[in-house]
């Protein structure tokens, strides 16, 4: 692992301390978000798979219907019977914000079921399987959309929380052991410095100890030769 | 850009118009022309169903619209429902590790 190079100083000591705590902070924090994504998450994944299952089987019986339909009609009557889009509803489209993924909200206003209940062609030349398909289809749109809302969610939350753990990751097994080894690193040198200081003191100290005791000896010895 | 479109093989569309979707046909034979239908279509649309065989057949460029808020590009449901379940497993396991809600 690549270390940090810092001077073995105690201005560069309190820096890193001060960053150690905000990455010990920082991976705390995302460690709650990446339980608290996970959790959004498999609510909507299951609400999702559930939406989806349910669609499955209606979608079956839409799709017999209309092979029923294409079947029996011609294939040209078909095309023109439902060439005309009609019946647009409103889509509008805004975000709703979970833990920081804006995610889209569909809301979806239907339009009003006018004539021959809703359908734009006549009955005249398609056959009953149709209307039902249609009318099948039609009242699936608010389940397809809620699903399309719920899986995109789920996609987006899926990304956010791959994101976040490799964050959490990198602040734990890479940034927090390198500030931290450097720390220690910072110290050893600081406290090898402080013990090299002492010794060279008491070293200094020892001599001028002697020095201090030559210098009483050549006295006392000077005295002696005065008194002779 | 808000309207609820859906793409795919013309006769397993066609119907969708009725109930209101604008409809896009893309066959998945020729994908070089499915795929620019695909960006008009992503374009206009802020939900975009899309047939299972033609999500197979653009995998990549779908996949390009999956971080973006929109559009959604959704797989259709269908009997049996292999796709858009697939991707939803395939969610799980990338963001939890192990698939825990699929497995049956």
């Amino acid at each position: 692992m690549a270390e940090i190079k810092v001077n073995p100083t105690r201005m560069e000591l309190k820096k890193l301390k001060g960053r150690l705590a905000t990455a010990r902070r920082g991976h705390k924090l995302l460690k709650d978000k990446r339980d608290e994504l996970m959790k959004q998450f498999l609510d909507i994944v299951r609400e999702a798979k559930v939406l989806r299952e349910q669609l499955n089987d209606r979608f079956s019986m839409i799709d017999a219907r209309f092979a029923a339909a294409a079947a029996t009609s011609d294939s040209r009557m078909l095309t023109e019977a439902l060439m005309l889009p009609g019946r647009q509803g409103k889509l509008t489209v805004s975000t709703r914000n979970v833990m920081s993924v804006n995610v889209p909200v569909f809301h979806y206003e239907a339009p009003d079921a006018g004539t021959e209940g809703g359908l734009n062609y006549g009955l005249a030349f398609t056959s009953g399987e149709l209307d039902d398909a249609v009318a099948a289809l039609t009242d699936a749109t608010d389940e397809l959309i809620r699903l399309s809302e719920l899986e995109k969610a789920a996609l987006m939350l899926c990304d956010e929380i791959e994101r976040t753990r490799r964050r959490v990751n990198a602040l734990e097994y890479i940034m927090i052991p390198q500030y931290e080894t450097a720390i220690r690193s910072i110290t050893m040198k600081l406290d090898e410095n402080e013990r090299g200081n002492t010794s060279r003191l008491m070293k200094v100290k020892d001599m001028m100890l002697a020095e201090e005791i030559a210098k009483r000896k050549a006295q006392s010895g000077d005295a002696d030769e005065d008194e002779e | 850009m808000s309207e609820i479109g859906i793409i795919g093989e013309r006769d397993r569309v066609l119907c969708f118009m009725a109930a209101g979707f604008t409809v896009y046909e893309a066959s998945p034979d020729d994908t070089e022309k499915a795929e620019k239908t695909l960006r008009e279509a992503a374009e206009r649309s802020a939900i975009l169903f899309i047939t299972a065989t033609l999500a197979e057949a653009l995998h990549d460029s779908v996949a390009r619209y999956d971080h973006a808020a929109t559009p959604a590009i959704i797989p259709l449901p269908e009997s049996g429902g292999g796709l858009g379940t697939a991707a939803m497993k395939r969610a799980v396991e990338r963001a939890v590790g192990a698939d825990i809600v699929f497995r049956d």
